[in-house]
């Protein structure tokens, strides 16, 4: 999995934004992916999930619906962490697209 | 004031040298656009400024939106900071709601900047496009500062300045040239006049009568 180009970054935070917490100090990785996690059941967007594995693995939904879903996990996981998913949404924050 | 910083995009390393007026007021131009692209929450036109930023920053043509986000970001961010004014002037504070002209077009700030320099100062061009950006922010205020003093003294000498009762009306200063009013969040707290001090009361500023 390749970190996500400038534009792809932007979708992504579409995405999650909503569902990325302020994090802890004392909070492990973890924890705070579950937060995420939680925060997208919770939600009635749940599609987001799929979403951003879609676009963070660039796989197809119609191939990775055949993987197991411990590995569509693993490949969100790795995607939140090779895209410092905290730095990007303070950034896009900071950058002004907070309004939505 | 750092006059000069390095980037790295792509595995190269790009140095930067701090804009002069003419390639700051283009960069701050994209800066808008950026900000504009962020509140319409228009992902394309932001990006597309945020890489316009970058090759007029570094005076460098290339294409870098193969690279991963935080590349740019950071790249981004470093220019930022090497092409931000350094002296913090009031004129730098005032309000950002500036209605837009009818004869207006996309880089007119230069040349109206360009003009400003040249008739306060009869400099060329090309001398105006390489002022330092702090020294061409501060001799604007100056000269904005001389405007409003002029305006105030024809003001002054209008029968409009003054009301039925001859007081005089002050014409109404730009908001950076009013200075930071701290509100008095303080209330008044009532004594009873049997707390008061009695007798004359000598302030700390006053000297007593030997």
């Amino acid at each position: 999995m390749k970190p996500l180009t400038l534009d792809k970054a932007v979708e992504l935070y579409k995405i999650l934004r909503s569902h990325i917490p302020d994090i802890t100090e004392d909070e492990t990785a973890v924890e705070f992916i579950g937060k995420i996690i939680d925060s997208i059941k919770n939600s009635d967007r749940h599609d987001d999930y799929v979403d951003a594995v879609v676009l963070m693995s660039e796989k197809d939904w119609d191939e990775l619906k055949f993987f197991d879903s411990k590995d569509i996990l693993q490949l969100f996981i790795d995607g939140l962490s090779i895209n410092k998913v905290v730095r990007l949404k303070s950034f896009f924050d900071v950058m002004g697209f907070d309004n939505g | 004031m750092r006059n000069s910083s390095s980037v790295v995009l792509n595995d190269t390393e790009y140095g930067a040298d701090r804009a002069r007026l003419k390639r700051w007021l283009q960069l701050e131009g994209i800066r808008e656009q950026i900000a504009r692209a962020a509140d319409r929450e228009d992902g394309e036109s932001f990006v597309a400024h945020i890489y316009s930023y970058l090759s007029v920053a570094l005076s460098i043509d290339e294409d870098f939106s193969h690279l991963p986000w935080f590349e740019i970001v950071d790249a981004f961010i470093e220019l930022s900071k090497l092409n931000s004014p350094q002296l913090d002037l009031p004129i730098l504070h005032a309000s950002g709601d500036v209605s837009r002209v009818a004869w207006d077009y996309d880089g007119r700030t230069w040349y109206s900047w360009a003009n400003l320099f040249s008739k306060a100062f009869g400099w060329t061009l090309d001398y105006v496009a390489e002022l330092d950006i702090d020294d061409a922010i501060a001799l604007l205020q100056e000269i904005k500062a001389d405007e409003q003093s002029e305006k105030e003294w024809e003001w002054m000498l209008t029968e409009v300045s003054y009301d039925r009762k001859g007081k005089h009306k002050e014409l109404p200063r730009p908001y950076w040239m009013r200075g930071i009013i701290i509100p008095d969040n303080t209330k008044p707290t009532k004594m009873k006049k049997s707390m008061l001090p009695q007798g004359k009361v000598i302030r700390w500023n006053e000297t007593p009568d030997a």
